[in-house]
Parts: structure tokens; sequence; C-alpha cells
């Protein structure tokens, strides 16, 4: 036993138990502690031996063992919190209706600003697992027509990221990344298509902070034909993680591709996503990219500056290097403007994002929301707790009697709100760890999103509750604490007047968000149906898309493969095209610069271009205004145009654009045909300027339309087919309804998110009324009981106590009108088509409060009106 | 608390030396009750003040790094209490309190 006695306990426990504990019990304690600590070195060995003594010393810190200053005499601390817990249960007990409607109103609360702080944390979340993304900036192009904006686009021109660095000191690196379309890759037999894939520079996994987890950072994207995957891509391809030296087959090149790195994953808050990069070599030795080309905008810029401070500095000199760059003739109308990649994800809206970005508006509107959804629920807390004021009245008058302090009054109220809150707050953790699941689809949340291990979100939680329970507290803890003893227990006291103002006062504002969410609401909702029933300008109805084969062999049997189709009874058209209507506008070529031949007025609208073949027009069911659409072995120096093309050309009749020549590509092009514009994507943006060109071949695309008939059976059809003319290439289709309506995806979340908050504020500001009339009626019921003996018949009473609160509505209905005008027509500002703002949009949402609200009391003053005035009146 | 009082009372009576540490083993290994050492503590305390055990303090040894300690024997009022039977009524034990201590008997 004795064999461990250089075995000591940790010392800072102890010191804690020195601090702590009474003096006159401590020496035998500490010996008993040494003892049991030897004893559990001979049973658990030393670490457990410690761990235990730690644990036992923080057990002693129990009220009976403290040192005499931690409980003072016989109202301490302690038994004065005890005391108010107690008090506080009590109450919370004798009135269920009042603590049940506190509960579930101040949980919903909790739970959606927290489900909003959660989704909002994420948004600004973006980018910041990269250490170094405070100093990097992403330079894009503006596109001007004299003094006006006419594009912005994010893609640069090659050359502009080594010349940034060496004009602008307060640049030290850049990084250019080239995103490439879809592509095929082989490994041995099989076809892969693989998507996000980009040409890098070698300083992409720097300025982004992707370290590999296998390979050598240093030769990574030095040279052509590397090629790097992300750790989930590489066990997909190869099964294993550590695929470095591997081979895959870049169909289209024909050509292997080393896998020189794996890279992590990147996370899901980052606008840069990828499964797969390439060095940026490899463009320049088989596609012709140069570090000389000043007309092909193609790639993304990065450049990271000294620090972030550098900013306007840097922006300066880029509006130096800008003037230099046109007297130079390097560029004409663009102007080369940056922005920081921080600010990406939330305020950029450019053409040819890297992927669709989220809105900050948004973020920042269903913040807001939050916000006045959890001030409902402390508002009704208030409401509630001041009405039972004259319940209170004597407690507080005996208590101050008897000698309590206002402190300690105000400690009680304050108890009872931290009560309230704290239940709330477990009940609201339940009904989030409920709902997530469904938060999640709904906000369009990563699915492996969890709150419950971010310290972030526990400690929110802990800030919402504090800040809640501090501002439902305040009120009854000053005013109900400052009651005089004298005139609460003589009799005289009454309700104060300013204790009803307020509660009117906060009535109103609580009806009136509950009116202005229902209007936003109803105008979300009736601008959604809107834009869908919005003319496409063609028609996605029963048409599948099928993407070409990857090898350019196997592209020059379309032709079989058309006619199979075209047999085939059920299928109407089969038209090819590079692109198709619903999918992200990167898929498309834009070209600026193209002028009517003869005009003298340069300028660099950007167009965009799709090639398609003689049966896509009919295919997509696209009108043609004027003109002639393409024949089978049409010429290739024929175009079509579009009207928001002609409207750049200030060509007003389509007929008189028949037969112009277009200087396109350093050659003359002739317009052959107009054709009626259409969406592109959502009908919320304006449509875009198009130049359709001749290709009968299926490189991209090929669109069937079929007649009306069972989805299933048209894929395995297609299928069929494909894979007798085209063995071995993978099959890959969409429908292009179902791709064009996840244009709507983000607008259709924010309405149902929109329309879950509304519901629940609706439902807090009604359960918070029920709680307010159901007090106040409780107040009358000697006058209801007086009045109904004197005659007065179940509806007058109805009516007469439902009146004064539909007063309150009325006018909280009126209040809110103005300000839910501007905010609304503000809110449509941002869409090219827009419904106008009707009286009814006002109208019902106004009638509905008033119709809820009359539900509310009716509900409570009904029972109370027809019940016998006997019982009312007998207890006197 | 009034569970582990009696089987707290119950060690001391049982034990020749009965102190914190011994009645912490005592009700693991003979009673099957595991209670962390400071909830003894906290119930010897409580036992003290309401007159069931009386202490006094004994020099320390080696393995208590030279630490006194406190040891606890039964008061007569203590023995009483844990000879009544627990359905036997609340006011036979008081009447006998009243009876046999007048005042505080530590």
């Amino acid at each position: 036993m004795k064999k461990e006695s250089q075995v000591h306990p940790p010392t800072w426990p102890l010191r804690l138990v020195r601090g702590l504990i009474n003096d006159e019990f401590l020496e035998e304690i500490e010996g008993d502690l040494y003892e049991v600590f030897q004893d559990n070195v001979d049973q658990y060995g030393v670490s457990g031996a410690r761990s235990r003594y730690t644990l036992d010393c923080f057990k002693l810190i129990r009220p009976s063992l403290l040192k005499r200053n931690f409980k003072t005499g016989a109202m301490g601390f302690f038994s004065l919190l005890r005391n108010n817990l107690k008090v506080a249960t009590r109450v919370l007990q004798r009135d269920r209706l009042f603590t049940f409607v506190n509960v579930l109103g101040m949980g919903l609360g909790l739970v959606i600003s927290l489900l909003i702080l959660l989704y909002a944390s994420y948004e600004f979340s973006y980018e910041k697992y990269n250490p170094g993304s405070e100093r990097l900036v992403r330079v894009t192009m503006d596109y001007l027509d004299g003094e006006t904006l006419v594009d912005q686009d994010c893609e640069t021109y090659p050359p502009l990221g080594p010349r940034i660095v060496k004009d602008i000191p307060e640049a030290s690196a850049f990084v250019r990344v080239y995103h490439l379309d879809d592509i095929a890759l082989r490994k041995d037999d099989k076809y892969v298509r693989a998507t996000k894939i980009f040409a890098v520079d070698s300083t992409f996994q720097k300025l982004f902070h992707y370290p590999f987890l296998y390979g050598d950072d240093s030769k990574a994207f030095h040279e052509p034909n590397q090629m790097a995957l992300t750790e989930s891509q590489a066990l997909k391809y190869f099964g294993r993680s550590d695929a470095v030296g591997e081979l895959l087959w870049y169909s289209a090149l024909d050509r292997p591709f080393k896998v020189i790195g794996i890279l992590p994953d990147p996370p899901s808050n980052t606008h840069l996503k990828f499964n797969v990069l390439i060095s940026l070599e490899t463009l320049k030795e088989n596609f012709g990219e140069s570090d000389e080309n000043w007309s092909g905008n193609n790639t993304f810029t990065y450049v990271q500056l000294n620090s972030a401070a550098d900013y306007p500095a840097f922006i300066s000199h880029l509006n130096d290097l800008n003037d230099q760059l046109i007297l130079e003739e390097k560029i004409k109308s663009e102007r080369v403007i940056a922005q920081p990649v921080n600010d990406i994800h939330l305020y950029s809206h450019k053409s040819f994002e890297a992927e669709e970005n989220g809105d900050a508006k948004t973020v920042w509107i269903l913040l807001g929301v939050a916000l006045l959804v959890i001030l409902i629920a402390i508002v009704n807390y208030i409401n509630l707790s001041t009405s039972k004021s004259l319940d209170r009245a004597k407690e507080v008058g005996i208590r101050k009697v008897i000698g309590s302090s206002l402190g300690q009054l105000r400690w009680q109220f304050f108890t009872e709100s931290f009560l309230i809150n704290l239940i709330a707050g477990i009940v609201g953790i339940f009904i989030i760890a409920l709902v997530l699941p469904y938060f999640r689809t709904l906000s369009g949340l990563p699915l492996d999103f969890s709150p419950w291990k971010q310290g972030q979100f526990w400690t929110t939680l802990l800030i919402v509750l504090g800040v809640s329970t501090l501002l439902s507290g305040l009120f009854p803890a000053f005013v109900l604490s400052g009651f005089k003893p004298v005139s609460v227990l003589s009799g005289k006291f009454s309700h104060s007047k300013i204790g009803q103002h307020l509660r009117k006062g906060l009535v109103v504002f609580q009806f009136a968000i509950t009116t202005f969410l229902l209007v936003l609401t109803l105008t979300i909702d009736r601008q959604l149906v809107f834009l869908r029933s919005v003319d496409l300008g063609l028609d996605t109805e029963h048409t599948l898309v099928v993407e070409a084969p990857p090898t350019e062999e196997m592209q020059a049997q379309y032709a079989s493969f058309k006619q199979q189709l075209q047999a085939d009874p059920e299928v109407i058209s089969v038209g090819l095209s590079s692109c198709v209507p619903g999918l992200p506008s990167h898929q498309m070529g834009t070209t600026t610069g193209i002028t009517l031949d003869g005009d003298v007025e340069k300028h660099n609208y950007n167009f965009y271009i799709y090639s398609i073949d003689h049966d896509f027009l009919s295919t997509m069911k696209m009108e043609l205004l004027a003109g002639d659409n393409f024949r089978d072995q049409s010429e290739t120096e024929h175009v079509l145009v579009n009207e928001a093309a002609l409207v750049l050309w200030r060509i007003r009749d389509p007929e008189a654009a028949i037969g112009k020549e277009l200087n396109m590509w350093g050659g003359k092009r002739q317009i052959q045909g107009v054709f009626r514009n259409f969406h592109q994507g959502s009908a919320k943006s304006d449509f875009l300027p198009m130049i359709f060109l001749y290709n009968r071949t299926f490189s991209e695309l090929a669109s069937v339309r079929v007649h009306p008939q069972d989805a299933r059976s048209t894929v395995e059809q297609v299928r069929d087919k494909f894979e007798s003319v085209f063995p071995g290439a993978p099959f890959e289709y969409f429908f292009l309804d179902q791709e064009f309506d996840k244009q709507y995806r983000a607008d259709a979340q924010f309405r149902s998110v929109f329309s879950y908050l509304t519901i629940f504020a609706i439902l807090i500001a009604c359960m918070g009324l029920f709680g307010l009339v159901s007090f106040s009626v409780t107040k009358r019921k000697k006058e209801i009981g007086v009045r109904k003996v004197l005659g007065a018949s179940t509806r007058q009473l109805i009516s007469l106590l439902s009146a004064d609160f539909l007063g309150i509505i009325s006018i909280s209905v009126l209040v809110a009108m103005p300000i839910t005008y501007l905010l609304v027509r503000n809110w449509l500002t941002s869409f090219a088509n827009r419904i106008d703002l009707q009286v009814w949009i006002f109208a019902v949402p106004a009638v509905a409060v008033l119709a809820l609200a009359l539900l509310t009391t009716v509900i409570r003053t009904s029972r109370l009106a027809s019940s016998n005035p006997v019982v009312s009146l007998r207890d006197e | 608390m009034r569970r582990s009082s009696k089987l707290v009372l119950q060690s001391i009576a049982d034990l020749e030396e009965a102190y914190s540490v011994s009645i912490t083993k005592d009700l693991r290994e003979y009673q099957g009750k595991t209670v962390s050492m400071p909830r003894v503590l906290s119930v010897l305390k409580t036992l003290e003040k309401m007159g069931f055990i009386r202490s006094t303090s004994v020099a320390g040894s080696a393995e208590r790094n030279g630490n006194r300690k406190r040891v606890y024997s039964l008061t007569r009022w203590g023995i009483r209490h844990m000879e009544t039977d627990q359905t036997q009524d609340i006011t036979e034990e008081r009447q006998y309190f009243y009876k046999t201590s007048v005042c505080n008997p530590v």
C-alpha cells in the first residue's frame, strides 16, 4: 500500500476546495480526499484516481459544506433562489392556460429564430474554410454601352491575371480557373460523365487552401495533362482514396491524364465546388488557349492581395490598369472590376457564375422576420403577465409589507420569466430535433448539416434565451414591483392606465406585423404563380433531352440515331442543339461585339449563341416571326436571331432584318430569320439577345418531343435506340420541364420558408390575443352577469366584449398598410416580369386578420356570455 | 435523503471507527450502495445538526497526509431514532425527543 506514496493528487482541484469549503471542516475533508485517492490508485491506476479525485472535489461544492459567506444567514443566496423558484413554479402551475400559451408561444418563437439564425450563419459562412479568403479577390468584367451597364460577366481574358500581378503592387499572386463543361472520362472501357471540371493554374491549391491528401503539392498543375481528383471522385473511379499515378482518359482528346494528387472534397459552403481539376497548361497545348488571348473571356481570375487592407489601393490601381489597357487597345468598352471572394455567394449575380449564388436580401428578410416572430412571442408574455397584475398586486403588497426589497421582488419576476423561457427552450430543442430534416430540405441546407455539435448553436441558444428572458421579464419586473402596498391592500387599486395603453399598443404592434407578413406571403405566392404562368416562348412538356456520346467517331453516326428515333410513331420530332432552355447560362457560348454591317457605332453587347439543326425550332415549338428556318444542309453563313438582339441593333421590324449582314468572328453572316423571344432561364430575368447558328452534328444535346405517354416507357424506347447506335456510350438524359423547374427552386424554397414563418407568427399572435381576451373577460364576469340579469342577449354581450379588441386590430391593420405597401413594392422590383399590386392583395389579408381576431375573441367570449349569471354573481 | 441517512446511521452503528471514508466503504461493500464521499459528508453534517450523531476530531496518520479526521458516534437520540420503526407515527418520535433532550444534544 505504501509503495504508491510518491503519487500525488492534482493540486488545482484542492485549491478550489480550499477556496470554497468551510474552514471548520477543511482539514478533515482534505485528509478524506487524500485517503480515498490513495485507495483509488491501487484500484483504478494513477489517471483513474486523479480523475475521480477531481470529480469528488467538484462534488464537494454543496450548500452544507460551503464557507459561511456563501450562505448568508437564514435568507442566503441559495435559499432565496430556491424560494423564488418554488414561488415561480407555483404561479405557473396555478394558471395552466397562461403557462401553456406562454411556453408554446415562446417555444415556437425560439424554434423559428434559431432555425433562421442557423440558416443565416450557414449562408454567411461561405469561404470561411479558407484562412486566406479575406485577401482573395475575383476580377470580373463589366460591359458598357457609353455610360450604361449592359452586362456583368464573371469570366475574363486569360492574360489579365499575370498582367495584374505584374502591374499592381498590392497583388501578390493570381490563379485562373477555366470552367469546362461536363466532359466524358474513360477508365479502361468504361465512360463516365464528369461534372464540375476546372482547369487551373499551379497556384490554385495555395490560394484556395486545398493541400493534397495524397501527392506532391509542389509539382501540381505545372505541366499539361495533369489531373487531380477529389477524394470522393477517386473512390468513385478507383475504389480507393490514394489513386495517385493512375490514368484516366479524356475522351474528347483521346489522351490519358495522370492523376497527380487527391484533394479533399470542397466544403458545401464555397462558391467554387469542383470534382476534377486539370492543369491549365492542357488547354494551351490542346485547345489553342494562349497567354496573349485578349478576345476569349472564359476564365475566372482570382488575385491574392498582400493583405485585406490593400483592397482600396488595389481598386484604384485596377482603374489605372483599365485606362492603360484601353490605350493598348487590349480592351474596348469593357471594364475590369474586382469583388472580394467572401462577397461572391451572397452579393454576386453576374453571368457565368460557377454556381447559382444565394441572395443577401433573402437572408436579411428572413432574419428580419425571425426577429419579428420572436418579438411577437415576447409581447405575448409581457401582455399576459401585466394583464394578470391585479392578481399579483396583493402578493406584491404583502411581500412589501413583510419587508421584501424592490430588488428581491424584481428577482422574483425575472425568475418567473426565466423559468418560462427555460421550459420554452427545452420544448424548442425538441421541436428543432423533430423538424430539422424538413427544415434542411426546405431551406436547401446540406444533408449532413447538424447544429448539435456546433458550439455556435448552443451559444446562440443561450444568448437568445438570455435576451428574451431579459426583455420579457423587464416590464413585469419594473411595473409590477412598483405597486404601492397601501393602495393595493386597502382595495383602492385598479388597473393602471399606462398598463392598458401599453397592452393595446403591443397588440397593435403584433397584429401589424401579422398583417404585413400575410400581405408579403400572398404577394410572394402570387408573383411565383405568375412567373410560372408567363409564356416562356416555347413548350417544355413531353420533351426528353439526351446528351451526346463522348467521342467524335460516335457522333458521326448521329444521322442513323435521328432516323431511328423519327421512325418511331411515338416520337413527334428530334432537334439537335448545343444547349437547351433551362440549362445554366454557362452552357451557352457568348460573343461580344457583333455589329450590323454598315453600322458606324461599335458596341460590346454580349450575345448568346446556340448552334442548332433545322428541326430544333419545331421541336421546341419556338415561333419564327419573319424569314425562314434553316433547311437540311443549310449554309453555315446564315444565322437566326431573336427580337432582343434586334433591339440592340436598333431594328424595329423583324421583316426589315431579313437579309441584313452581321460582322461576326471576322466574317460576315446573313440574318435568315427572326424568332420570338423565349426565356432561357426563369421568367424573373429578362430576355437574352440570342443568335442561332447552324450545326447538324450531334455534338451536345438531342431533344426528343414525344406524344404524351408514360415517361418511363419513353426513356426506355430512347435508351434502346441510343445504345444500339452508340454501344458503350453512357446514356444520360433529363426531361426539359423538370430541368426548367430547377430555375424556380430557390424562389419556391423562399416561398415555403416564408409561409411557414407567417403561419407560426399568426399562431403565436392569436394565442396571445386569446390569452389576453380571456383575462379581460374574467375581470368583467360580474358586469356580464348584471347585464344578463337586466336582459342583455348573448349576441349583444359577445359584440360588446369583442368590439374593444376588434377596434384595436383594425388600427393595427391600418398602421401596417403603408409600410407593407412600400416594402412589397420594393421586393417586386427585382423581377423583370412582375404582378401589379392590386387592392385585393392588401384587402384579403386585412379581412383575414380581422376574421381571425374576431374568431379568437368570439370563441373565448361566447362561453362566458352564455353562462348562467347566477354563477358569476353568487359568490360575494 | 431519508433513506441514505438511515443507511449512514446503520454504518456508524456497525463500524468501530466511523468516519467519512470508512462509512463510504461500508455502504459500498456491506450495504450495496454506491454513494460518493462528498454526499456522505453532507449527510453526516445534516445528521449531526439534527442531533442523531456526535463527532470528535482525531489526530491524523500518514495515509491521510497528516490531516486530522472526524470520527462519528451515535447519540442516545440517534440510537432511539434507529430503533424506531419507520411505520411508527412521527408524533411519538417527536414526543420522545422533547422528553429526552430539551436542549441541543451536542
